[in-house]
């Protein structure tokens, strides 16, 4: 059996614990909990015939107040930076996380999630922002924890990137 | 001469370079690498320095190949480490200080809280109320009570073991004890509790080497035995032996020494690890209480009671039967009661039905007899005149009021009366025997001496005389003047008699009349009677001393005739009273 450690890292009030919710459980709260400390959830996907167990690490979302601490990224097989489109700053801290994430462990495969895409008519995040992602070579996807939209796909992408 | 010395040169040339092409083609290495080799060898300093640069790759590459084993080099270590104590112990104890102080520290710390923890339970233990306690855990914890119980039938009890990839903190492996109910999703606890280990030591354990140990959770511990790769995490519920630790730490080097490039190599697949699972199930451990095999003190206590008690009711219950039995035979055995039927009832009261005479002895009296109470027994009894001969001599004592000189027996009807009485107490027996139920003859002996009885038969004649007169009469007739005379006689007889006994009796006149018509002249005519009859007693030599005249009223309506009487009454007085 394959088990994988994935890391969810972002801003806070991203929606990291929704998208997980979503995965895991299927729901999906208006209420806002903000995280202390770290999360975990499971979750088996079957991938093209093998089955994996997803570690799921819930990081409290990094502000002024709290930065990640190292060691909760530590031997994971992959991460999502999670960013919120309708707040912009949220991509400067997601790259930010991202660094030190690949500074800490080293390169493993991510995507990077614009998530509420359910409010894009409020979102400051541009076309032109996710493309100037994209050409910086990164993975992104857009997600909506509420609607559930692209959820489990970017879990699987991730999935498939980290079983290559 | 200077041709053959250059003709010896070149030879020597020649030779030099064949001799140089030979230890070429023999060492591969010129002369001057020749010459250090040879210096290198002749200085033991730069050789033992070359050495030591290629011994241990040496080694390493002698074990790897199999040449040599641990095995081999063990004794080898053991035997220069051994010879080096003995030579200079203090050595060894110099190097090894830094490494022993804080184990020691460690260990005498982890056996106090050992200690420590050993004398909670005891104390927890002695509590009496305990399963009441356990209850109450059950119910708070919302735990199962058997769960509970099992908690505290150990010592101490491994729960789970968990091994966990250090730095992805993904179960590797697990095992669980059969006893316990369900076991908590081992992934996410794995998990978890990496990252709480990492959040711990993030943010508390600064000096580099000290890492998390253990976890308590109320009467659970997590006991982490961390290696290089890999976390062993045992949830133990109670008082872990030191040994336990010890076993925690061999388990975790075995797997490491065992999986090492399983765990070195470590990308997800937890599959090879299943073959940890005999050395995690080693560290299931528990250990029972020991309970102490108490005498089931109360339960004898209570079969004590409980026999006391029965024995106690046996106790009552012949106790009551033999009062029973023995009031009964009482009742039985008294004169003037028959009983007819009785019930001792076990819980109830005495019944005693019957019939009983109102001259027999109370019934109560034999309660007392029998240490009985009033209210335990109850008496149905009716009355009826019984013929038994002491009831019969009760009854005759009552009505007959005997002297104490006077002894009374009864036999088949018959009154025996015996010893000495006054002559008004015989009189009193003559008239009152007839009233006393069950006697039918009077036999009176020794009474009186045999002349004492001839005056008491005198006395009784007197007193039997009646004169009747007719209205305004006075004068006896012809009949009456020889009762009369007869009269004088008897008179004189008990007169003679009592004064030898020097006793005085008095014959008292009794003249009576009736009330009809002048009560004054009728009393006249009644008192002209008595005396007339005096006179006349005096005349016939009765001395005047022991005559009284009394008049006396009486009605008898029936014989108008017996209202006009005089008869007589004999009474003693004591010559004082003269």
């Amino acid at each position: 059996m394959i088990k994988k450690k994935i890391c969810m890292l972002g801003s806070f009030a991203v929606g990291k614990t929704s998208l997980v919710q979503q995965f895991v459980n299927s729901i999906f709260s208006e209420k806002y909990h903000t995280t202390i400390g770290v999360k975990i959830d499971q979750k088996n996907v079957l991938i093209d015939g093998n089955e994996v167990t997803l570690m799921l690490w819930d990081i409290h979302g990094e502000d002024e107040f709290q930065k990640v601490k190292p060691a909760y990224i530590m031997g994971s097989a992959g991460y999502f930076i999670v960013m919120d489109g309708t707040r912009r700053n949220s991509i400067e801290t997601g790259l930010e996380l991202q660094k030190m994430v690949e500074k800490t462990i080293g390169r493993v495969p991510f995507i990077i999630l614009i998530n509420k895409a359910d409010l894009q008519d409020s979102w400051e995040i541009s076309n032109e922002d996710i493309q100037q992602l994209k050409s910086m070579g990164k993975e992104v996807m857009l997600t909506s924890a509420k609607t559930g939209d692209a959820v489990e796909d970017a879990f699987i992408k991730l999935t498939r990137l980290m079983l290559k | 001469m200077l041709k053959n010395n250059a003709k010896e040169q070149l030879l020597k040339t020649i030779q030099a370079n064949r001799l140089h092409e030979l230890r070429t083609l023999l060492t591969g290495l010129d002369k001057t690498e020749l010459q250090q080799l040879n210096t290198l060898i002749k200085d033991p300093e730069a050789f033992s320095e070359e050495i030591r640069k290629l011994l241990p790759l040496s080694i390493r590459k002698m074990v790897d190949a199999g040449d040599i084993t641990m095995e081999n080099l063990l004794p080898l270590i053991e035997e220069a480490m051994r010879e080096s104590i003995q030579r200079n112990p203090e050595t060894l104890a110099d190097i090894l200080f830094p490494v022993m102080m804080p184990a020691i520290r460690k260990a005498v710390a982890t056996d106090i809280k050992q200690m420590l923890d050993s004398l909670n339970n005891t104390l927890e233990r002695s509590f009496s109320f305990k399963r009441i306690g356990w209850r109450a855990q059950a119910l708070l914890s919302s735990r199962k009570y058997s769960e509970i119980v099992l908690s505290h039938a150990y010592i101490y009890q491994v729960k789970q073991v968990f091994l966990i990839h250090k730095s992805t903190g993904l179960l590797l492996a697990q095992v669980a004890d059969e006893q316990q109910g369900n076991v908590a999703n081992a992934d996410m606890v794995s998990s978890m509790l990496s990252a709480i280990k990492d959040f711990v030591q993030d943010s508390f354990v600064n000096k580099k080497g000290n890492v998390l140990e253990e976890i308590n959770v109320g009467r659970m511990r997590i006991m982490l035995e961390q290696g290089p790769y890999a976390i062993l995490a045992s949830v133990v519920e109670g008082n872990i032996p030191k040994v336990y630790h010890d076993l925690l730490k061999e388990t975790i080097e075995n797997i490491h020494v065992e999986f090492f490039q399983e765990l070195e190599n470590f990308s997800g697949d937890v599959s090879p690890f299943d073959k940890s699972i005999p050395l995690l199930k080693q560290c299931l451990q528990k250990e029972h209480k020991r309970e102490k095999k108490r005498k089931p003190v109360f339960a004898m206590f209570l079969l004590f009671v409980l026999a006391a008690f029965l024995a106690y009711g046996i106790y009552l219950g012949i106790n009551k039967h033999v009062r029973y039995r023995n009031l009964l035979n009482d009742l039985q055995n008294s004169p003037g009661i028959v009983i007819t039927h009785s019930d001792n009832a076990l819980f109830g009261k005495m019944a005693f039905y019957g019939i009983r005479d109102p001259m027999a002895q109370k019934p109560d009296y034999y309660l007392e007899q029998n240490n009985l109470k009033v209210k335990n027994v109850r008496f149905y009894f009716k009355p009826f005149l019984s013929l038994d001969p002491p009831i019969v001599l009760k009854r005759a004592r009552r009505i007959l009021k005997p002297p104490q000189t006077i002894k009374l027996n009864y036999n088949k009807g018959v009154l025996f009366v015996s010893g000495k009485a006054d002559t008004t107490w015989l009189k009193s027996l003559y008239k009152r025997y007839h009233r006393i139920f069950g006697v039918e003859k009077l036999n009176v002996s020794t009474l009186l001496e045999k002349k004492n009885k001839k005056v008491v038969r005198n006395i009784l004649a007197i007193e039997k005389h009646v004169f009747h007169f007719k209205y305004n009469v006075f004068a006896l007739d012809s009949a009456q003047v020889k009762e009369f005379k007869a009269l004088i006689k008897e008179v004189k007889n008990v007169l003679d008699f009592s004064f030898k006994q020097d006793s005085v009796p008095v014959i008292i006149v009794n003249s009576f009349t009736s009330y009809s018509g002048n009560l004054k002249g009728n009393k006249y005519v009644a008192q002209h009677r008595a005396e007339q009859f005096i006179n006349l007693m005096i005349r016939y030599g009765i001395p005047q001393e022991v005559l009284v005249p009394k008049v006396r009223f009486i009605e008898n309506y029936n014989s108008k005739f017996k209202n006009r009487s005089v008869s007589f009454q004999v009474k003693y007085i004591k010559p004082k009273n003269l």
